[in-house]
């Protein structure tokens, strides 16, 4: 089998320099529209006391749930010795960092006292899961960079295998991190749950698969470089299995929850009655990301469409963002049952349903940390060797496990 | 350059001792001013593990149509909630409707002190903290505002500041940025006092509110909770809050 | 080896650059000073004395807030208020000067220093109504309701 060749990407034509720029322009947006909010507080913004939490830690939570399984190619690439995946892993990494990259961006900059991460840096509270979430995401970065090293210094490729290892139990430990955020908390019905744990693993695979196939078939085909038919199956077929994945683990977990008495109104208001979380929920996270990929993938007529395997990612996408919203908003949108058996009214919005609708300083600040990830790729993949010069098939060893 | 060892033997023991000296003279100098630290006259006590406050309602003395612990803690504590979803509250009334008997009740709302806060657990930077008398607490100079504790809270105590404040009560400091909860008055408890709300229930001739010491036996607090069952609110979170309610 | 001139020039200029702020004040005719704040008339005599303050005032600040937040531990003389009721004087018009005008009490250094304080976007800038001139108690506490009212 030939030893992939990895080349840097051109990067000189007018469409490659207006991609730059017009992501370059949403980071800045997406800055000044955080400097707005410090200046002149949240009160610009959708958030308040009863949804403290808005659509930037939606897109701040799917860029980060989704950087960690984008590296799983490349672990299946080096821990789990498929040779075939060996040339997407350093994209892979490269992914990984980017998407992390700007999903913490989008964090720190909707603090209500960025200009304190330095404390936060500096002050650990180590019963927090958030601030172990700190630690394992800055630790993330590090360890994905050192796996890049490792695999691009000709001398250290000995160490892809362990560092790769590394990286993989890594990422897991992270993504448990993630969903503990919300799996943790006692006082929400919407949550409260070890599952979330799975639950988050499995969609950061689904999400992490779904942006690496796009960016890969993307960047292969704005460079003009070969991608095989086969590998593309291979990428796809576990594509469909990691969106299964997630239904699955959705299934169990709502179901879990319905069976409880307890937690019947919860589940009515986000699977029925709440506006918009059960459309969300039904349409986004069942339908899109899941179902109407699992017939793009593998509908006979569609199997070798290429077109229906953007469609399906781009699906999975949608559906995904969907999903961390119907978690993260529609949790907090539903009262809290501090008097159980009592119905309550009070100043302070208990016992009503809090309604919650994303302002444009959100908006755009959750644009600008979505284009700083995909920046960050286009900046890269021209810096450094990081995309093969070819992922034709190779006609010896398709379908051959090594 | 080597130099023979013999001839600089005298000097290079006095070079030790003379750097000896200047590093515990440099080690000490903080020290010394560190005395000066200490805290001058009329400083109070401060919080002590022996005490527990905790307050007591009880809700056959509250009625729906008083606010009074509401407008004293505003006024105290300089915060004002104005009807807007981004107003601050630190104490609110509930009013409670039984769905089968249509029995009504009007309960205080507020931080629930517990002795297992979940917000405490979950602050990254520890700015959510429990003080040794049982008080949870924000310390606003390292909260980073990332609201996470509101999410936590059972109980909805805590709010985020959304816009700038101007105006501040002289012992109730508050700003944009950083998340705040009822604070059982602490300024005013460490002083001897009591917190405001239960200063003005009894002055309205309520006295639905109590204010004492949960590990003192013969507390007016403790004998009142001996008398009748006192309910936690939301027990079966096991979270030991220090604020009990009678008569719900 | 052609370009070591070019290279040096370069750099001389940017270093001169990056001093410049104390090119600035060599060159200045008139050595400024470090102004001297108002205190209120009649007083002696702070809490430590001046030098002392100057140099490490923001230490006892870091202290006594650790002391007051953590330990609940409170001398009236020593907070926030404590301080504004000696060292904030009022304005002509009787009014309290803003934290951003040059008349309020710590700006007047701070300004000068170029050192921006972050205290007053939370504490408040106004001396404390319940003490008087820094001896009595910080703190209103009613005599009316006491610990053991049932």
């Amino acid at each position: 089998m030939n030893e992939a060749r990895f080349r840097q990407v051109i990067g000189q034509s007018p469409a490659y320099w207006g991609g730059a720029a017009l992501l370059a322009l949403l980071v800045l947006a997406g800055v000044m529209a955080a400097h707005r909010m410090e200046e002149l507080g949240h009160i610009i913004t959708g958030m308040d006391n009863q949804v403290a939490w808005g659509l930037p830690h939606v897109f701040a939570v799917f860029l980060i749930v989704a950087a960690s399984g984008s590296l799983n190619v490349a672990s299946v690439a080096s821990v789990f010795s498929r040779v075939e995946y060996k040339p997407l892993a350093r994209l892979s990494g490269l992914l990984a960092i980017a998407l992390l990259v700007g999903g913490l961006a989008i964090l720190v900059l909707d603090l209500g006292r960025p200009d304190r991460i330095g404390v936060a840096m500096t002050h650990y509270n180590f019963r927090s899961i958030f601030a172990w979430n700190i630690l394992l995401y800055t630790g993330f970065l590090s360890i994905t960079a050192l796996y890049l090293w490792v695999q691009m210094e000709a001398r250290l490729n000995g160490y892809t295998r362990s560092v790769g290892t590394a990286a993989f139990l890594w990422r897991l430990i992270l993504t448990t991190g993630t969903g503990s955020i919300f799996g943790f908390l006692v006082a929400r019905d919407a949550w409260d749950a070890a599952i979330m744990a799975p639950l988050f693993i499995a969609m950061s695979l689904s999400f992490g698969q779904a942006i690496f196939i796009l960016v890969l078939m993307a960047a292969c085909r704005w460079t003009g470089r070969p991608l095989g038919d086969a590998l593309l199956q291979r990428l796809k077929n576990l594509l469909g299995i990691l969106a299964a994945a997630v239904l699955y683990f959705l299934m169990a977990f709502h179901l879990t929850k319905l069976y409880e008495a307890k937690y019947h109104a919860v589940e009515h208001f986000l699977l029925a009655s709440g506006r918009p979380y059960g459309l969300l929920f039904w349409f986004g996270a069942v339908f899109l990301g899941g179902v109407l990929p699992l017939a793009l993938f593998y509908l006979p007529a569609l199997r070798a469409s290429r077109r229906a395997i953007v469609a399906g990612a781009l699906a999975i996408i949608a559906g995904g963002l969907a999903l961390v919203y119907v978690i993260i908003i529609g949790g907090q949108a539903y009262p809290l049952t501090i008097f159980p058996g009592w119905k309550v009214s009070s100043s302070f919005a208990d016992g009503v349903v809090n309604a919650y609708a994303p302002s444009l300083p959100e908006w755009v600040l959750a644009a600008g940390g979505t284009a700083l990830a995909l920046l960050i790729v286009l900046l890269a993949v021209r810096l450094l060797r990081f995309l093969p010069e070819s992922l034709a098939d190779d006609p010896a060893d398709s379908g051959a496990r090594h | 350059m080597t130099e023979p060892e013999g001839s600089r033997q005298p000097d290079a023991g006095r070079r030790r001792f003379l750097t000896g000296a200047a590093m515990s003279t440099l080690l000490l100098a903080p020290g010394v001013s560190l005395i000066t630290y200490a805290a001058g006259r009329g400083a109070t006590a401060g919080a002590s593990s022996r005490v527990r406050w905790g307050l007591l309602i009880d809700a056959n003395k509250c009625t729906d149509s008083c606010n009074a612990c509401v407008t004293a803690c505003s006024t105290t504590n300089g915060w004002k909630n104005l009807g807007r979803p981004t107003d601050p509250q630190w104490i609110r009334k509930v009013s409670l409707t039984d769905p089968e008997s249509g029995i009504t009740r009007s309960v205080p709302m507020l931080c629930q002190h517990c002795a297992e806060p979940p917000c405490v657990d979950v602050c990254p930077t520890g700015a959510s903290f429990k003080r040794a008398d049982g008080i949870v607490l924000v310390d606003r100079h390292i909260c980073i505002g990332c609201r996470y504790c509101m999410l936590a809270c059972p109980y909805k105590a805590r709010s985020f500041v959304h816009e700038d404040v101007t105006d501040q009560e002289p012992n109730s400091p508050r700003g944009k940025g950083t998340v705040e909860s009822c604070n059982l008055c602490a300024p005013r408890i460490d002083a001897g006092g009591i917190p405001a709300c239960v200063e003005a229930c009894a002055r309205d001739g309520y006295g639905a509110m109590m204010f004492g010491d949960l590990n003192d036996p013969n507390s007016a607090l403790r004998r009142q909770l001996a008398k009748y069952p006192a309910a936690q609110l939301r027990a079966d979170l096991q979270l030991d809050p220090g604020v009990r309610y009678q008569g719900l | 080896m052609r370009d070591r001139l070019l290279i040096f020039a370069g750099l001389v200029v940017l270093v001169g650059l990056l001093t410049w702020p104390s090119w600035q004040g060599l060159l200045a005719r008139e050595a400024a000073s470090a102004p001297t704040p108002a205190v209120r008339e009649g007083l002696t005599h702070c809490i430590r004395d001046t030098a002392w303050m100057r140099r490490h005032h923001m230490e006892l600040l870091m202290h006594t807030r650790d002391d007051v937040v953590y330990r609940g531990i409170r001398d009236p003389n020593e907070t926030i208020p404590g301080c504004m009721n000696c060292h904030l004087t009022r304005l002509a018009d009787g009014s309290y000067p803003t934290v951003s005008s040059p008349q309020f009490f710590c700006n007047s250094c701070h300004s000068y220093a170029g050192v921006k304080t972050d205290c007053f976007s939370c504490h408040s800038n106004r001396p404390d109504p319940a003490a008087a001139g820094g001896a009595a108690q910080s703190v209103r506490v009613t005599a009316v309701a006491s610990r053991e009212t049932p």
